[in-house]
């Protein structure tokens, strides 16, 4: 199957939109609208927001708009471009490597070699679309910003370079440059357009960030002296000779080294101790930031986790999983808790984003199959509905200019339209059924559940956090929506303007997509988990009495289905398809031996599939189905290939 | 390889060519009456020499090897080539800066030209030194122009105490290393008996290689050697003198001693540690302490600075620290088997020289920024006067904060590759410990170097500040700066360019 039509797609995707913010630098500058600026406060109360102040015709202004938004849509059409042609195969070799590779000598100087070296798995096709969807709906909305639009958006276009670059880059060096050259446009659009303490917060975002960067970067340099090569992919490979040298360091050396890794990716995320960065950050950010910020940036913690931490860490990620998890469980409660009380409305989706986090560090440290795609879905699901969440207090802002909840009360007479996609947004981010949340927050503590590593208590634990989420968000909706009008200028605020609706829409179909459909999405992160969590990694308990016998017979099963698929040098077991047993589970009633595993996979995505068989992308006939359930040998190759391909 | 004089003449060409160039104006500012009064021909000429000096350089690096020029008083090789490249570079930027800056101070003299270039070829010389006489030969060439260049604004209480201060302590810091190279003769007359003492690193690395046991006077004349060359380089605590001196003189003369005088200072330390590396046990803990006071220390004190010149003054010191780090590299003394010894020593050298060249052009490059904003008339002293700058002028805070991501050490720029090859060869030298303090001292850094950017972006102008007046012209900075920060995005994408200079670094060998 011929990868790509267009040559060095990865690079084009990352590269254009820096090219855009070239352009847009080039582009005259258009004039500021001078009503309102950021942070004054209660004084432009008066002020009733960008819907009613249609800003005057200003030739510039829309040049500026219009060539930023191209070149976000372009990008973001080539990355969906990207994720059609991904090839998402469960049997085809080819998928479990990385793919659209691009390679080339970067610098060569001395006994130095870098790479450039891009490529992507299932982890980072959706995170890259995930960014090219977030940065383009991040322009449409700042095409109202009313001061110094064209700074902003080089600023946002420069950001986007980075953040596709960082989920790209397989060279830790390259990785390395795109994780650090992305801060500075983040710093500038929070400490330019934010709001009152916006100069504290840039600060210190870029601060915290440095601080866990560079001494990843004495990692970096380590593991380069240790092994000589820079390679993600070499050195995730246990079988490499670059990861069998690492492999032979000494013990405590490699233990700070993966330290020094998860350091940068803990204060990223944020996890606990270290997420004080955060709420100010966000906070002050404005509404394009926070999204961007939530939506993508925090994704680069988890990513790093998934990406670098674990596979080229393993021992060490197993012997420090405690630690993570602990931290992970007081993150999720601590920031829930925190979340409660918060006045200020947008602190109190900065906690939330702590405590979703927190789920994700959680599941992908069960080492379990199931949390680590909970986690890596709940990633996705995080980076729809918080940013809608921003986006909709960001409206919210514009036209009161406060953020105080207390402000607000009884929107919904006022702003139906608002008022329902608010609600949208909170149901997603409290997890409701049918919603995006849902989808990844039960995987994850259903692998909390069945892991050695935590067990009951933990999960009990953290599904406090899910009841917590309920209470927080349902009262915030309350506060802000439901109840009497207080205040008089409530009453005049108009609803969403078209571009209002233009960026939320958007985010309304994927929340409901994800929700329902998730497997449409997932099925192409599946390979790239099984790599990660191997077989051989898992830490099934086998003391939970109910599920023994059907782990047991999981594990063996897998050995089976792997047995005469693979090459030889490739001994890592396969598991099936979710979506097949999904079906399967739903078409024939009585589970039989094999599918009880079945049950244990659906139960993860059974509501998913309950809520009408998905959006619709899912046609797959009954009788394959029945067919690999039984017989999950190697005649079963031929025909998932086939069936794969009708599905696409 | 020894040369024969004439041939060792040649191989001196690009210092050779400076020296010619200082003459020619000196002579064709004094003498024509139509050279005077055309202001632009001292740039130009001074410029043109500069231009001429890197070319030779550059034809030369190739061919060097491991020349001895002058019976071995002049090491001709690869690097001091890199070196005289790195500084004629430096030299040009500054020599662009300053034509404009002098116009609008009405200080627009030739002399001024003359004094940059002595200074420059005194730097060279210093990079070439073999001999420990023609090293102190050399930093007096180098330091007595740069006094004169001190006090340049005559008329200006702040320049004259610069330029005081900076003799009085220059000439203490000389006697210094007078008396430890004295020591150094006299105690090596012993190393090998029946000897006659001698100067010449060369072979004073030879003979500390055969008897790495030194006596107590050579110890002494080593240790008083090293003060004296800290004192050049500006270490802590021998860096008092740095920020009035930099405060104090005129901007364009801060940046080009901040830049010139640093890489002289580092060319020689790298030069007489390297042939003292065989008695490394008695100096590698000296010379670690002081890159970690060095960087704690000038970054710790930049944070609390209000006045730009003393930030990047105080930042020069804390960029020296990350250098000794280099040299501490240089020994390899972590290293287990002699091989990866010899490979820590070539990739410090390497990273040595290619952060010099970077610190080098972002120091000119910060300083040519606030000269540029200095074209309409306002000094730019303190922050304050940096406030709300990207409002009145935008291309000026951009291109400055180009060069603070580059101090900083934020990709994609060439600081960060210049501290990645630090970190490099600190850790192949098996010095983690080091490279863990060189990554706390720039977190600090990156502070200050975040605050000067946020005054200039975050800020709205200041009501107080003096009204821009009349542009002047400034032809000279603005090219300085496009060169200086199109090297610097350039080098910090692509810093394979520059291989030759790294590989002209390591033919600098391990005694």
């Amino acid at each position: 199957m011929p990868q790509t039509e267009i040559p060095n797609i990865l690079s084009t995707l990352t590269f254009l939109p820096l090219i855009g913010a070239v352009v847009v630098m080039c582009l005259p500058r258009p004039r500021d609208i001078a009503a309102a600026g950021h942070g004054h406060g209660h004084d432009d109360a008066h002020d009733h927001g960008s819907a009613d102040t249609r800003p005057v015709f200003d030739p510039n202004r829309q040049l500026v708009n219009g060539v930023a938004f191209l070149f976000t849509l372009v990008t973001f059409l080539l990355s969906v471009m990207l994720f059609l042609k991904f090839n998402s195969s469960f049997v085809d070799v080819a998928a479990r490597n990385m793919q659209f590779v691009e390679r080339a000598d970067w610098i060569t100087l001395g006994s130095v070699h870098i790479q450039y070296h891009l490529g992507i798995d299932g982890i980072s096709l959706l995170l890259i679309v995930l960014t090219t969807f977030l940065s383009m709906l991040c322009v449409l909305f700042s095409t109202q910003n009313k001061e110094r639009l064209k700074e902003f958006m080089v600023f946002l276009l420069m950001l986007e370079t980075g953040m596709i670059g960082v989920f790209c880059a397989l060279d830790l060096v390259l990785f390395y440059v795109f994780w650090e050259a992305m801060l500075i446009p983040m710093y500038f659009l929070i400490g330019i357009f934010g709001h009152e303490n916006r100069v504290y917060a840039a600060v210190k975002f870029f601060l915290f960030t440095f601080a866990g960067s560079v001494l990843m970067l004495i990692a970096i340099i380590s593991t380069y002296n240790a092994t000589g090569s820079l390679d993600v992919v070499a050195l995730s490979n246990p079988a490499s000779l670059a990861a069998t040298k690492l492999h032979h360091l000494d013990p405590q050396a490699l233990l700070w080294m993966f330290g020094a890794f998860s350091l940068a990716f803990m204060i990223k995320v944020p996890m606990f101790p270290f997420h004080t960065w955060l709420p100010d950050a966000h906070v002050e950010a404005p509404t394009a930031g926070s999204v961007i910020l939530a939506g993508v940036m925090l994704k680069m913690g988890t990513y790093g986790f998934v990406r670098f931490c674990l596979p080229i860490f393993p021992e060490q990620a197993q012997s420090m999983a405690p630690v993570f998890i602990t931290l992970a469980i007081i993150g999720i409660v601590y920031a829930s808790i925190v979340a409660i009380v918060q006045p200020d409305a947008k602190k109190l989706v900065a906690y939330s984003s702590v405590a979703h986090l927190g789920f994700v560090i959680l599941g992908i440290f069960t080492f379990t199959r199931v949390g680590m795609m909970g986690a890596l879905i709940q990633n996705i699901n995080h980076g729809i509905s918080t940013p809608m969440l921003f986006f909709i207090v960001g409206m919210l802002y514009d036209r009161r200019h406060t953020r105080q909840i207390s402000e607000y009360g009884g929107l919904k007479k006022h702003m139906p339209m608002m008022a329902t996609m608010l609600l949208i947004a909170t149901l997603a981010s409290v997890a409701v059924p049918f919603f995006n949340g849902f989808v990844g927050e039960f995987p994850i503590l259903q692998g909390t559940y069945i892991s050695s590593v935590t067990g009951i208590v933990p999960t009990a634990i953290a599904a406090t956090g899910m009841v917590l989420s309920a209470v927080y968000m349902l009262w915030w909706f309350q506060r802000l929506m439901l109840g009497p009008v207080k205040q008089e200028v409530n009453k005049h605020l108009p609803d969403l303007n078209k571009t209002e609706l233009a960026v939320l829409i958007p985010l309304v179909v994927v929340v409901f997509w994800f929700g329902l459909g998730s497997p449409y999405w997932t099925h192409r992160l599946e390979t790239a988990v099984n790599l990660e969590v191997p077989v051989e990694v898992e830490k099934i308990n086998e003391d939970l009495p109910i599920l023994r016998a059907q782990f047991l017979n999981r594990v063996s099963h897998d050995r089976i289905t792997s047995r005469g698929k693979h090459n030889e040098e490739d001994s890592r077991p396969m598991t099936i398809h979710p979506e097949m047993e999904i079906i399967k589970f739903k078409d024939i009633p009585p589970p039989k031996p094999p599918t009880v595993r079945g049950m244990m996979k659906a139960g993860a995505s059974a509501p998913a599939a309950g809520g009408g068989g998905g959006g619709g992308a899912r046609t797959a006939p009954k009788p394959r189905q029945r067919f690999h359930a039984e017989q999950p040998t190697a005649t079963s190759k031929s025909l998932n290939a086939k069936k794969l391909e009708g599905s696409r | 390889m020894i040369l024969s004089n004439g041939a060792s003449l040649a191989a001196i060409a690009p210092i050779l060519a400076v020296m010619i160039t200082g003459m020619i104006v000196l002579l064709g500012d004094s003498c024509l009456k139509l050279w005077r009064q055309a202001k632009w021909v001292s740039p130009t000429i001074s410029v043109l020499g500069l231009v001429v000096s890197a070319a030779l350089a550059c034809s030369l690096i190739g061919t060097s090897g491991q020349q001895l020029a002058f019976s071995g008083a002049l090491t001709a090789d690869a690097f001091s080539q890199a070196c005289n490249i790195i500084l004629a570079v430096i030299a040009a930027l500054a020599v662009m800066g300053s034509a404009t800056y002098l116009e609008n101070r009405g200080l627009q003299h030739g002399e001024y030209y003359v004094l940059v270039l002595f200074s420059t070829s005194g730097a060279m010389l210093m990079a070439a030194a073999s001999e420990l006489i023609v090293l102190f030969v050399a930093v007096e060439i180098l330091s007595v122009a740069l006094y004169v260049l001190a006090g340049y604004a005559r008329t200006e209480r702040k320049s004259e105490e610069a330029a005081l201060k900076y003799f009085l302590l220059g000439a203490f810091a000389g006697g210094f290393l007078l008396y430890g190279i004295a020591l150094i003769y006299g105690g090596s007359s012993s190393i090998v008996p029946g000897q006659v003492g001698t100067t010449n690193l060369r072979a004073l690395g030879i003979y500390l290689h055969q008897m790495p046991a030194p006596n107590q006077m050579f110890i002494a004349g080593t240790a008083l050697l090293m003060v004296g060359l800290a004192f050049k380089a500006a270490l802590v605590p021998f860096h008092m003198w740095t920020p009035d001196v930099y405060e104090g003189a005129p901007t364009s003369v801060t940046a080009f001693m901040a830049a010139a005088a640093k890489v002289g200072a580092f060319a020689a330390i790298l030069r007489v540690f390297n042939a003292f590396i065989p008695i490394s046990e008695y100096w590698l803990i000296i010379v670690q302490v002081l890159a970690v006071a060095t960087m704690f220390g000038g970054n710790i004190l930049a944070v609390v600075q209000d006045n730009v010149k003393r930030i990047l003054a105080y930042s020069s010191i804390a960029h020296a620290g990350y250098l000794m780090v280099g040299i501490s590299a240089l020994t390899g003394s972590g290293a287990a088997t002699d091989a990866l010894k010899a490979e820590a020593h070539s990739a410090a050298m390497g990273g040595i020289t290619f952060y010099l060249l970077a610190y080098g052009i972002m120091t000119m490059g910060a300083f040519g920024v606030l000269i540029w904003i200095s074209r309409r008339g306002r000094d730019v002293q303190t922050l304050n006067d940096l406030k709300g700058l990207v409002k009145t002028d935008p291309v000026a805070a951009y291109t400055m904060l180009i060069f603070m991501l580059s101090l900083g050490g934020i990709p994609p720029t060439m600081g960060f590759m210049g501290k990645w090859f630090l970190f490099y060869a600190t850790l192949q030298a098996g010095q983690l410990w080091l490279a863990v303090t060189l990554a706390l001292a720039s977190i600090i850094s990156i502070y200050y170097y975040l605050r000067v950017v946020w005054v200039m972006c975050f800020t709205e102008p200041d009501e107080n500040a003096v009204a821009p007046g009349r542009a002047v012209a400034s032809g000279g900075v603005v090219v300085s700066l496009i060169a200086s920060a199109a090297a610097t995005l350039l080098f910090g994408v692509a810093p394979g360019l520059l291989h030759s200079l790294m590989d002209a670094a390591s033919t600098v060998l391990r005694p």
